[in-house]
């Protein structure tokens, strides 16, 4: 279920369990995210304009590292979730609809691959 | 829906709807919402170039570290602290607290209020740390 798109709401064949179960994990995403954006945001501001030596010890912490790769995952899952909403709202076309969803989809795990590889990369990284 | 799909009643009327604080609100998480995504974008790259080493890092963060690109930064705070708010105010609805005219003009303000505090405080913990 992690991170998949919802067949029911791709096409026609619509079914109310896919639907409910959508809605229940967009909670569960914003709910994370509360937490996670607040000691996320608090990090970034301290460090976004310091030097690279200092920009990567703090983000080596292994508390920092895994906030920093949670808050940026669960964010970007929880935006696939978001988008999805608005697409089915304003493009009623299915086949656009569909091509449309499954770009967001591709996208988005392009992104987390991305992510993955950087956040493994810095932490193991040599100063 | 067993009406003519071609003659269904068109509400609201945008053209003639006076805008009001709530559906204001509404449509900007909406927007705030998908414009986050590029801000996302942002701080993907930035994590991406430190991985890569500090020579793509220093470029990166010239970049924004650039007037543009600290305005691009705000607006990014701004905006997530914003969608916090009213995505916080959206969870209390959806267990049923704060419905009712009243309360949810009151939880406009508030939501104004504390959004335009949280960018406060957090662009002051940015300056203040040495
Ligand atoms: C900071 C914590 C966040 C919280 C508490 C939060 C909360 C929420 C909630 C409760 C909803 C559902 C609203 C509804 O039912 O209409 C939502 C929708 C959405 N969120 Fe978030 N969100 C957060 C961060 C983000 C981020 C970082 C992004 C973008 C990368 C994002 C993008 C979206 C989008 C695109 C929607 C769909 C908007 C709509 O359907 O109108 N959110 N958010
Ligand atoms: C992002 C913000 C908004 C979202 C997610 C949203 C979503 C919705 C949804 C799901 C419905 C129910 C439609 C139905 O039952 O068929 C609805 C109805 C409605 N919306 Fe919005 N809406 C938003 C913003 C607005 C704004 C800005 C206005 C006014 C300018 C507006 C005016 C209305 C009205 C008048 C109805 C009732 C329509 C009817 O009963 O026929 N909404 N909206």
């Amino acid at each position: 279920m992690i991170f998949r798109s919802l067949k029911g709401l791709r096409g026609q064949s619509h079914k109310g369990v896919e639907s409910t179960n959508h809605w229940i994990i967009q909670r569960f995403t914003s709910i994370l995210l509360i937490p996670l954006s607040i000691l996320f945001v608090v990090n970034f501001v301290r460090v976004f304009d310091k030097p690279f030596i200092e920009v990567l010890k703090t983000f080596q912490h292994p508390v920092n590292n895994l906030v920093a790769l949670l808050f940026i995952l669960i964010s970007l899952w929880h935006y696939r979730q978001g988008i999805e909403v608005v697409i089915e709202d304003y493009v009623h076309d299915l086949g656009k609809r569909n091509l449309t969803l499954r770009l967001i989809g591709i996208m988005c795990w392009f992104l987390v691959i991305v992510v993955i590889f950087s956040f493994v990369t810095i932490y193991r990284m040599e100063i | 829906m067993t009406q003519d799909p071609q003659n269904r009643p068109l509400s609201p009327h945008l053209t003639i709807y006076r805008p009001q604080l709530n559906s204001v609100l509404s449509i900007m998480h909406r927007i705030t919402g998908i414009v986050l995504f590029f801000g996302l974008l942002l701080l993907i790259f930035w994590f991406f170039s430190m991985s890569v080493g500090q020579a793509s890092f220093d470029l990166f963060s010239a970049l924004i570290n650039s007037l543009i690109g600290k305005l691009i930064l705000l607006g990014s705070l701004c905006a997530l602290w914003y969608h916090f708010f009213t995505g916080v105010r959206h969870l209390f609805w959806d267990v049923g607290i704060g419905f009712g005219l009243e309360w949810v003009q009151r939880s406009s303000y508030a939501v104004l209020i504390a959004t335009i505090s949280l960018i406060i405080l957090t662009l002051l913990i940015g300056v203040f740390t040495v």
